[in-house]
């Protein structure tokens, strides 16, 4: 199908953040072109595809490029996924065991932690209780797995269908979360996902948010805006402008993607850290003194370039919310 | 009481025009979502500003709509096709997966652009000029026109190639075939490599379509990223809209509507086997594409709807002349907002 309709246009190779910083990334339109033209030397190279989804919506035609190349992937192996796949295999995460512990969480609110921030960022979750405790508070599901968005981006979809099978049984009514590919992934699955900020947005003027003076950035998540939507987005901006003494400033491409996502910082982490310098020296051009990432992918990224401060929104709201 | 007066579905240059024109007496929004052919159109503007900026759109092209008429814009050689703007002269040395110690042959429009930009790269290559540009064809092309062009356009390619040496041949990108790798096998039949050269956006598109997309931002709301997928009817008129916002659908209510969604290469008309249909589903399509009455879209039932209007590439019979675009497109948006007030 894509092989037929592709207009060879060439927009989305215009678009793909991926191919200036990998030379040997063929690009989206390769999958309508060079795959079933017997390629040169080698088969086509997958792996720097951050599955962010530019080609899709720029695709005069609408092909679900991102689609294919998870396609391309499944009967392909890439050894930095190897580590991925095993911790899921052990424990049910996609990342190695880290500092989670379950916190006392008895909300009326379901989460969805996600791998990312219960592993690695787990003080983001204490945070989020204490300011949503005044509007019902969160509660955690026991038993929940890892969403299945990082196996099913690099093709291992019945690895994802597994987990997402033992997720569906806790996860009832409307679940938050704090990663946009965790609530892209659990609503493919049919789960009514909301981001823990459309919570917090909802109750703005509850909160008693301390004054800042500061200039921040905020990167896009591709897998919010594309993937969520961006209403979502809408929201992250009016809570940042909700705080006092905070001023926004915008980077010159504003929905480039930092390369954190599509298993790209595992199979090619070099790749992934000239795409989040890439951004973050774009957020220091603009003038930001912080960059802000309403993504622990996103976050986890942009924080290899070691440049700029860069927090998780919920991280920097919970810093500044009384 | 609706949302807002009038949603523009669409936001290239019909879109774009119509949304700045109406924004000055009504609340108008305009979807965004996806790559517009006047994005991908390579015509130049000999009359107006080579970059094609702003203010040109402020105070020369907006104001000459207002009153009746719009002078005249030639383009240079490539233009908006009736094939979609796929038919360029330059193709890019960058995007093309071909070692640098094979010798090249690039089946080329142009005049010696690829030994400059090969010899730049270190691609021994030699240009080959031939004539792979389609006679014009009728007005309001269907699936099967552009097939039938495109299966004439390979064998100009195959008659070309005989003429060409070396490891690989470089040929000009195909599209609108029915099956392109038959084709792409007929012309490996020569027994070289042959590499579907991927040529770069038109740099003249997409600084008009930036140009228009900053004229019509300050003017109305932009639905960002959004395709409008349903457009509810009541009666013989329509309210409301469905837009995709990611993975999320939100509904628009609107007093009038502008259908600017482009022919058969912008997605306003998709093919559907070797007929036409029309994305949104509601509206009666033929053979020649939308049926149309006074500016009207009929409706599947025949009852013409009274509060839409269709402007661009999606009416039929606009003729597009190589460089004419732009002028017949902005002629039938006044018309369009004619038929609307």
């Amino acid at each position: 199908m894509i092989r037929n309709s592709c207009l060879k246009c060439g927009r989305c190779m215009e678009v793909c953040p991926a191919l200036v910083h990998d030379p040997g990334f063929n690009g989206p339109r390769a999958l309508a072109v060079d795959r079933s033209r017997r390629p040169w030397g080698s088969e086509l190279d997958t792996w720097s595809c951050t599955s962010c989804g530019a080609c899709v919506e720029a695709c005069p035609v609408c092909q679900p490029l991102t689609d294919a190349m998870r396609l391309m992937r499944q009967d392909l192996q890439d050894t930095g996924h190897l580590r991925m796949l095993s911790n899921l295999e052990a424990h049910g995460r996609s990342v190695s065991r880290g500092q989670w512990s379950m916190v006392n969480m008895e909300g009326t609110h379901l989460y969805f932690p996600g791998c990312m921030v219960a592993e690695r960022m787990p003080e983001t979750i204490g945070g989020l209780v204490t300011l949503t405790s005044g509007f019902g508070g969160l509660r955690v599901p026991d038993g929940w797995v890892c969403c299945g968005s990082p196996p099913h981006r690099i093709g291992k979809v019945d690895v994802a269908d597994e987990l997402a099978q033992t997720n569906r049984a806790l996860l009832q009514g409307t679940v938050y979360t704090s990663c946009p590919g965790c609530a892209e992934r659990l609503g493919e699955d049919g789960v009514d996902t909301r981001h823990v900020l459309e919570l917090i947005y909802d109750h703005i003027d509850e909160l008693d948010i301390q004054d800042t003076s500061i200039r921040v950035a905020l990167h896009h998540p591709c897998h919010m805006m594309r993937g969520m939507g961006r209403e979502v987005l809408d929201k992250a901006y009016a809570i940042i402008n909700a705080v006092p003494g905070t001023e926004v400033v915008h980077m010159r491409d504003r929905d480039r993607c930092c390369g954190g996502g599509g298993g790209v910082m595992s199979a090619r982490p070099e790749v992934a850290l000239r795409m989040a310098r890439e951004r973050v020296d774009q957020a220091v051009a603009a003038g930001a003194e912080l960059l802000l990432a309403p993504c622990p992918f996103c976050v986890m990224n942009l924080r290899r370039a070691d440049r700029l401060p860069t927090m998780g929104l919920l991280e920097w709201l919970t810093s500044i919310i009384a | 009481m609706s949302d807002i007066d009038v949603l523009v579905v669409g936001h290239g240059l019909a879109g774009s025009l119509s949304a700045c024109l109406l924004s000055r007496t009504m609340c108008v929004a305009m979807t965004t979502g996806g790559t517009t052919a006047t994005a991908l159109s390579t015509g130049c503007l000999a009359s107006g500003p080579e970059t094609c900026d702003i203010a040109w759109i402020e105070h020369h092209l907006l104001p000459l709509l207002g009153y009746g008429g719009i002078g005249y814009v030639s383009g240079d050689h490539h233009g908006i096709t009736e094939a979609g703007s796929v038919h360029r002269s330059q193709m890019a040395p960058r995007f093309v997966d071909v070692p640098h110690d094979a010798s090249v042959s690039v089946l080329d429009t142009g005049t010696g652009i690829w030994d400059a930009k090969g010899a730049a790269r270190g691609i021994a290559a030699r240009g080959i000029a031939v004539d792979v540009i389609p006679s014009p064809i009728d007005r309001s092309p269907t699936w099967s026109m552009l097939t039938r062009q495109a299966e004439k356009m390979t064998d100009d390619i195959r008659g070309a190639m005989a003429e060409a040496s070396g490891d690989v041949i470089l040929v000009p990108p195909l599209f609108g075939l029915s099956d392109p790798e038959r084709y792409m096998r007929s012309l490996e039949g020569c027994g070289r490599l042959v590499r579907e050269a991927v040529v770069p956006l038109g740099l003249p598109g997409m600084r008009l379509q930036e140009a228009l997309l900053r004229a019509a931002s300050s003017r109305c709301t932009v639905l960002e990223g959004m395709r409008a997928l349903v457009i509810r009817r009541e009666g013989d008129s329509i309210s409301a809209a469905v837009l995709q916002d990611g993975r999320r659908q939100r509904t628009i209510t609107f007093s009038s509507l502008v259908l600017a969604t482009g022919g058969l290469v912008g997605g306003g008309l998709e093919p559907k086997g070797m007929d036409l249909r029309e994305s949104l589903g509601l509206f009666e399509v033929d053979g020649t594409g939308l049926q149309v009455q006074e500016g009207h879209p009929v409706f599947r039932d025949g009852a013409v709807c009274q509060n839409a209007v269709v402007a661009g590439a999606l009416l039929p019979g606009m003729e597009y002349g190589d460089g004419g675009g732009l002028i017949d497109v902005a002629n039938s948006v006044r018309r369009c907002l004619e038929a609307l007030s």
